[in-house]
């Protein structure tokens, strides 16, 4: 550069600061107190060493962050039903990867994305990806399930007016509490059986009613965590059956037996953490699936979402997917889809019907937002 | 979907799948998920033209750190030879799980089955750049809790934090 070009340049930076200083206002240091107005939908990024992430984002095509929520390590989490609580059970070891563990509920206020309680349980609370069986809210929201392992397995009852766990059920060879009444759950047994629970307020149960033999967990094994469909339960197999089940009486009871796959080429499968998901309003049940399904591939990537008609026993709906294994759906009469993928990317999915058809297609995705997508819920 | 699409999807499962997985484990699922578009692309166009070797593709085994290695048929988790230890090691400073799932797993050499421990290695952080296997052959759920994969099997020790897996064989399968 030429001298007669840079002393432009000298005496225009010696001017600057006079100029700057007239013009300046600062900034305003502040803390945002609520989230966005509008649908959300909350993603379990889970952690198995430190702190897990909820990451909060709107439901819109434009999935956009809205925030986190922190609870600690391998939590479980579960909205209440008018999707303003939120609750997460996650343990806390002193020094992060050993020392002496504790396990804590928090209850989180979603709006602000701020703590409004937390206390101490059971630390049996089992060290497990995230699944809605494994830490859930009886439907009059006075009671959380827990599920513990260490490795025998059992479920703390815990008492939200109390804050506190008020019973320990021993559930041996059993996984996940689905609540089934105020006071009572179902859960599933290696054994082929389905068992229900019930408690009292002082924290006293009664012995297990089991049903009869309802699965082969060797030829056909259920994933285990089912959705409710018109107060039944619903099972899903590795081999693409549907279970239904009837726990309102005594024991559970298998009603019917559905088969996804009848007549469709290609050898499909479910697969995913969570490859089952069902919207009430519209009666469907939405599923991972997989071609060239084998022993050992429940947990492969999704191809396709396949649309099931619950009431019409029929297969209405197959569409592209993204290789997610986590799905989820909202509860309105306008279903809309999230899933996940082991890479960590969010896909929203828009629901059309035409002539009895269910067509999903991609209306956005959200790449990168977890490291361990393990779990999704709407508020909506 | 068409019959046309599910026979490609099904000749491509068959003869491909396999292949791409095993070979993509090897850089880790995430990897492999971002590339597997392509990859499946890929395997599509090549699959028809190439021959398939199956005496070629047995003569040439597996290394240990590949997630397609015969012992590592149901584990979930880091591989703790890539984390500082071995196939049968727990890395320096770490503990071995006092309890563990099972696996039974088809050695290629002899073509007999062999149960396989999954023992957790504990009370550490995981290493970043440790080789990610997802692998659930007979894999069960947690009503299944010996074959169960999605859990912390450090939860019985006294220092609970996961760091790595590794595959030891214990026995033989009936």
């Amino acid at each position: 550069m030429r001298s007669s070009t840079v002393l432009p340049f000298i005496l225009a930076s010696l001017a600057l600061p006079a100029i700057a200083q007239e013009a300046f206002t600062p900034e305003t240091l502040t803390t945002e107190s609520r989230i966005a107005e509008g649908p959300n939908v909350l993603v379990m990024d889970q952690s198995w060493n430190g702190p897990s992430k909820i990451d909060v984002l709107s439901a819109d095509g434009e999935l956009k962050m809205k925030g986190n929520i922190g609870p600690g390590t391998t939590a479980q989490m579960v909205l209440s039903r008018d999707g303003k609580t939120l609750y997460t059970a996650s343990v806390y070891m002193e020094r992060f990867v050993y020392g002496p563990l504790k396990a804590i509920v928090h209850e989180w206020d979603v709006a602000s994305l701020s703590r409004k309680r937390e206390f101490e349980i059971p630390v049996k609370l089992a060290h497990v990806e995230s699944q809605p069986g494994l830490f859930a809210l009886t439907e009059d929201e006075t009671y959380l399930l827990a599920q513990n392992a260490t490795p025998a397995t059992s479920v703390s009852v815990i008492d939200l007016g109390a804050g506190k766990a008020i019973a320990e059920i021993p559930t041996p060879g059993c996984w996940t509490a689905i609540p089934a009444g105020p006071m009572s759950f179902t859960t599933i047994c290696g054994d082929g059986t389905l068992a229900r629970h019930d408690w009292a307020a002082d924290g006293s149960f009664t012995a297990p009613k089991k049903s009869e033999k309802i699965f082969d967990a060797d030829a056909d094994a259920l994933f285990a965590n089912p959705v409710r469909a018109e107060g039944r339960l619903v099972y899903l197999s590795f081999k693409g059956n549907l279970y239904i089940v009837d726990d309102s009486g005594e024991a559970p009871v298998l009603t019917e037996t559905l088969n996804l796959t009848d007549g469709v080429l290609g050898k499909w499968g479910p697969g995913g953490s969570e490859a089952l998901a069902y919207n009430p309003a519209t009666g469907k049940l939405f599923i991972l699936m997989h071609a060239g399904a084998k022993e050992g591939s429940h947990k492969d990537p999704a191809r396709e979402i396949w649309t099931y008609d619950l009431a019409a026993k029929k297969l209405v709906g197959r569409s592209e997917a993204h290789h997610e294994n986590t799905l989820a759906v909202s509860k309105g009469e306008k279903p809309v889809l999230f899933a996940a993928s082991e890479e960590g990317n969010l896909t929203r999915y828009d629901y059309a019907e035409e002539a009895g058809e269910v067509f999903l297609t991609k209306a956005g995705e959200f790449e990168g937002l977890s490291s361990f997508p393990a779990l999704i819920t709407t508020d909506f | 979907m068409s019959r046309f699409t599910d026979k490609i999807f099904t000749f491509i499962d068959r003869a491909a799948e396999g292949r791409i997985r095993d070979a993509a484990r090897a850089h880790g699922r995430r990897s492999f998920l971002a590339k597997a578009g392509i990859a499946m692309l890929g395997a599509a166009a090549a699959t028809p033209i190439l021959p398939f070797d199956r005496r070629a593709n047995a003569a040439t085994p597996l290394p240990e750190d590949d997630c397609g290695y015969w012992k590592h048929c149901a584990l979930d988790g880091n591989l703790c030879s890539t984390s500082g230890g071995s196939l049968t090691s727990c890395p320096p400073g770490s503990s071995a799980s006092a309890v563990s799932w099972v696996g039974t797993c088809t050695n290629p050499d002899d073509n007999k089955d062999y149960l396989v421990s999954y023992n957790d290695c504990c009370g550490k952080p995981q290493v970043n750049s440790a080789t990610f296997c997802y692998t659930s052959k007979g894999e069960r759920p947690g009503y299944r809790m010996g074959l169960y994969n999605d859990i912390n099997w450090c939860m019985a020790n006294q220092d609970k934090g996961y760091h790595c897996t590794v595959s030891v064989v214990v026995g033989m399968a009936e």
